[in-house]
């Protein structure tokens, strides 16, 4: 069940955090994260995307404030320029994207998008990790019902080539959406296991984590419902998602 | 960097069955390169050597890194032999060992020296007949399968009586069989006959040319006191219950012209103590050992104590003292000579032996049997009675050498019968099963292999039906309670539904599927003696699944000597895929191509997943796999089964199974 939580942003506008620091304590009603550092940038959805603005500072102390401000607004800017790197740029998107996604769930219609979302491209996929973040961190679910309410409300429909993860320089963007990933790995090669007990070979030529970077294509179909695409992806780049949840799959 | 052994696993892998890992996959003629390979793509190890041994060698070979893994290239050893592998890695300045893991074909990575990896080593002339491994098999009880109308039986019974036996004849063929004690020292001796014949054999000839059979293997026919007559009384003479010589001799005759042959069961680790080699109870005029002593030309044969009740006996049973196989008089009359045992029967039409206990029989023995047999016909077969894996089997405080190449051609193979138990009791997974059928097609000789006889039951084992229905072993039962033992209607119909599924295995895995007599018509039956009762139809007769079988296995060549391929794709799900290429099967004679699958579901649940028959570590070699997957299969079509036509996509399948069934596919190319 999505739980509904403050929304203190401006209209138009949501927020995404870079880097910090995330405190995983498990209490009696579940796991609580709470987050140390971060720096937060707002994005503001356009028709080409979304643009990036300074975020509001946390308020402990005007000189803090100040420099958290001038770091979130020079981060903007190399953004919107394009000069800051492809991952970060994708990572500023996704996270976008996925906060809108959840006030779609939450049943917001202004700052929401339509759903089910169906992605796309190799950027679309940080979009799952960052979701999931949300839904665990932000709303206390338990793996089982985030995973559940993901599987609703993706669809994979890829258009060209998804480029690999580099989970070393997501970990620095996100360590929390870095952690959940090989999270789904893990959980993605268990299902493997369970299917192929014993044979590493096919559990390693399927893991979604290799050599430290992460396919995106199989980080998206491992967690999304429906997977539209040819036969011959299917038989091919997701073959092996395919022979543990074919009921996923839709011909093109 | 730190890992532990299970992060390790993941990351530096062997599979035997991956040609990526070992080239080439299999067991191997003695000098062939193999190459040996451990994947490590993250370089984790700093060295690694593949440590080589058997049991009477040790040997280490560096390897080489290159392209992301390490390997060793070698020639397999020159004398024939069970051999074994690990590999000792060195990562970070400790030594860790790459081992075989309880599902034996994939590694694991220890901190100690584990089991090793196997590769056997075999005679590169070893050749088993052609014919023997096309065949499927039928195993008749002679006693218990057919009367024919004359008075052959009731003059046998006569002839026994009136040599002093207290035997006792079944006139109502349903009659149960005799089990309750009947002699003086409180047990039971098997003296009940039912007066199965020879020539009631030839009048059921049309019966098993209908099942597909091409060869017959009979329990014993020689003259003997008890009604299973491994107590040989006259390795020269037809049982007079079951009729003559010459009835022999017709039946062999009868049965090639439908072209089936026969192999009969020689039982040379002992003898009766009621024949004319031992002749406890004087009843045969000879001078046997027991009574004639030093006299005896058989005195020899027979190990004595201080007194002559004291002998050596199979197992201790009195009635069956033991030979000494060493014994150059008796190797001469039961092998060698020129109207050895061996010969003579060969001569007579036979066209083989299963040998009784061949565990029990020395290596030196098995290779003279061989010789002799091969000699008076190239094209017989030798099989053993073994019960264990013949490859890795040890007696006699040494490792058996009967596997590879010396002496049998193959084995009865039990493992295969209980592992397809288990699976469909529900004891054991598709994936535990899977493994022992993997590790047959590794570690066997390729002949040997594809002469397996692939049986559910025989003489010594509860019945197919008995044992799927009641999932229950009867090793903790009495005779009493096996007696009394019923299976009720509903178990029997789920035993009938689980059969079907075992036969199927049997017959699309390689090797010579066996039937054994009355498991067709629906017999039931617990062990010795209960599931040796009388030809008579079960409840839920499967005769017609049978014919079918065995039309679709003599009919398609990839079934006989194709390649196989064996996948679990759920815990529930076992499927065997076998083909033929460019007209030639794994032995390079000429064949019909084809490519079929068969799929079975033993869970009370439709089932639907994706079957990938390009797995690469499921039993076809690399050339295999690359013939496979240029056909472009597209499309299957069910030859046993209800479903419909399935679609093969780059080698993907979706199959949707209904529950306690079986599909076999004809897969075929698009148009």
């Amino acid at each position: 069940m999505i739980k509904k939580d403050a929304d203190k942003i401006a209209d138009n506008t949501v927020e995404v955090g870079f880097g910090g620091v995330a405190h995983e304590l498990w209490t009696e009603h579940g796991l609580k994260v709470r987050y140390e550092g971060r720096l937060m940038l707002l994005a503001e959805k356009t028709n080409s995307g979304y643009l990036a603005k300074a975020g509001n500072a946390s308020g402990c102390d005007v000189k803090a404030d100040w420099q958290e401000t001038e770091k979130s607004r020079e981060l903007a800017m190399s953004i919107n320029s394009g000069s800051a790197g492809f991952l970060t740029v994708s990572y500023f998107n996704a996270a976008a994207a996925a906060r809108y996604i959840f006030n779609a769930l939450q049943g917001e219609k202004a700052k929401a998008i339509t759903l089910p979302y169906v992605i796309q491209k190799a950027d679309d996929a940080l979009i799952i990790p960052e979701i999931l973040r949300i839904l665990l961190d932000e709303c206390s679910d338990t793996w089982e019902n985030a995973i559940a309410t993901i599987s609703d409300n993706f669809v994979l429909k890829p258009q060209g080539d998804f480029a690999g993860i580099a989970l070393g320089s997501l970990a620095s963007l996100s360590p929390r959406a870095e952690k959940l990933i090989r999270a789904i790995n893990e959980k993605h090669c268990q299902l493997l296991w369970d299917l192929n007990p014993g044979d590493w070979l096919r559990i390693s030529e399927g893991s979604i984590i290799t050599d430290n970077e992460a396919n995106s294509l199989l980080l998206a179909a491992s967690l999304c419902g429906k997977i539209i695409c040819s036969e011959e992806m299917r038989a091919g780049a997701l073959r092996c998602i395919y022979t543990l949840a074919p009921a996923k799959f839709v011909d093109i | 960097m730190s890992f532990g052994t299970k992060e390790l696993s993941a990351k530096i892998i062997h599979d035997t069955a991956y040609a990526g890992c070992r080239f080439p996959i299999g067991a191997v003629c003695c000098g062939a390169w193999v190459q040996l390979c451990v994947l490590d793509k993250e370089n984790i190890c700093s060295a690694a050597e593949l440590i080589f041994y058997s049991d009477s060698f040790e040997a280490a070979h560096n390897m080489q890194y290159e392209n992301g893994r390490w390997a060793a290239k070698f020639e397999a050893p020159t004398e024939p032999s069970a051999c074994f592998y690990v590999f000792k890695l060195n990562i970070d300045g400790n030594t860790f060992w790459l081992s075989a893991s309880k599902r034996p074909h994939y590694g694991e990575v220890l901190g100690s020296r584990g089991e090793g990896f196997r590769l056997t080593v075999y005679k590169p002339d070893f050749e088993t007949p052609s014919w023997f491994r096309k065949s499927v098999m039928y195993q008749i009880f002679p006693d218990r399968f057919s009367r024919d109308e004359s008075d052959t039986a009731k003059r046998g019974i006569k002839a026994h009586t009136k040599a002093g036996r207290s035997i006792k004849y079944h006139e109502n063929w349903e009659d149960a069989v005799g089990w309750k004690p009947n002699c003086e020292d409180g047990y039971y001796f098997p003296l009940d006959f039912f007066g199965g014949t020879l020539k009631g054999i030839i009048e059921k000839l049309p019966y098993l040319k209908s099942l597909g059979i091409g060869v017959i293997y009979l329990n014993p026919i020689f003259e003997a006191a008890s009604n299973h007559r491994y107590d040989t009384g006259d390795y020269h003479k037809i049982d007079p219950v079951l009729g003559s010589n010459e009835d022999f001799i017709s039946l062999c005759k009868s049965a090639d012209d439908y072209g089936i042959k026969l192999i009969l069961d020689g039982v040379f680790s002992h003898t009766g103590a009621d024949s004319i080699y031992f002749d406890k109870y004087s009843r045969y005029g000879s001078v046997g050992a027991y009574s004639g002593g030093e006299d005896s030309p058989y005195c020899d044969w027979f190990c004595f104590g201080k007194n002559r009740d004291d002998y050596k006996s199979w197992w201790n049973f009195k009635n069956l003292p033991e030979v000494d196989e060493n014994n150059p008089s008796w190797q001469e009359y039961i092998i060698s000579g020129e109207n050895s045992v061996i010969k003579t029967w060969l001569k007579s039409g036979a066209f083989g032996w299963r040998l009784d206990v061949a565990d029990e029989l020395p290596d030196e023995v098995l290779e003279l049997i061989r010789k002799s047999a091969k000699e008076q016909n190239t094209n017989s077969v030798i099989i053993g009675e073994v019960w264990e894996d013949a490859v890795l089997k040890t007696s006699y405080n040494k490792r058996r050498n009967y596997a590879l190449g010396y002496s049998l051609d193959s084995v009865m193979n039990y493992p295969f019968k209980n592992a397809v138990i288990d699976f469909l009791c529900g004891r054991a997974s598709a994936f535990s099963l899977s493994s022992v059928l993997l590790e047959q097609r590794l570690n066997y000789p390729l002949p040997f292999y594809y002469s397996l006889m692939n049986l559910l039951g025989s003489h010594d084992t509860e019945r197919i039906r008995t044992a799927l229905a009641s999932k229950m072993s009867p090793h903790g039962l009495t005779r009493e309670q096996q007696a009394h033992f019923i299976v009720s209607d509903v178990q029997d119909a789920h035993g009938a539904r689980m059969q079907k599924l075992a036969a199927a295995l049997c017959y699309c895995l390689p090797g010579v599927p066996c039937i054994y007599y009355g498991d067709e018509i629906g017999m039931g039956g617990m062990r010795d003696p209960f599931c040796r009762a009388a030809f008579s139809e079960g409840k839920r007769p499967l005769s017609d699944y049978y014919r079918l079988l065995g039309e679709i296995r003599n009919a398609n060549d990839c079934l006989k000597t194709g390649a196989v391929s064996i996948l679990a794709p759920d815990a529930d799900v076992i499927a065997i895929l076998r083909a033929t290429f460019d007209n030639k099967d794994v032995f390079k004679e000429s064949c019909v191509n084809g490519v079929l699958l068969c799929v079975i579901n033993r869970s009370r649940y439709k089932k639907s997943f994706v079957l990938d028959l390009y797995s690469e570590n499921s039993g076809f070699s690399q050339s295999e796999l690359e013939k496979l997957i240029a056909l472009s299969l597209e499309k299957g079509s069910a030859l046993i089964g209800n479903s419909e036509d399935i679609v093969v996509n780059e080698g993907t399948a979706l199959i949707c199974i209904e529950a306690e069934s079986c599909e076999i596919y004809w897969l075929k190319p698009g148009e």
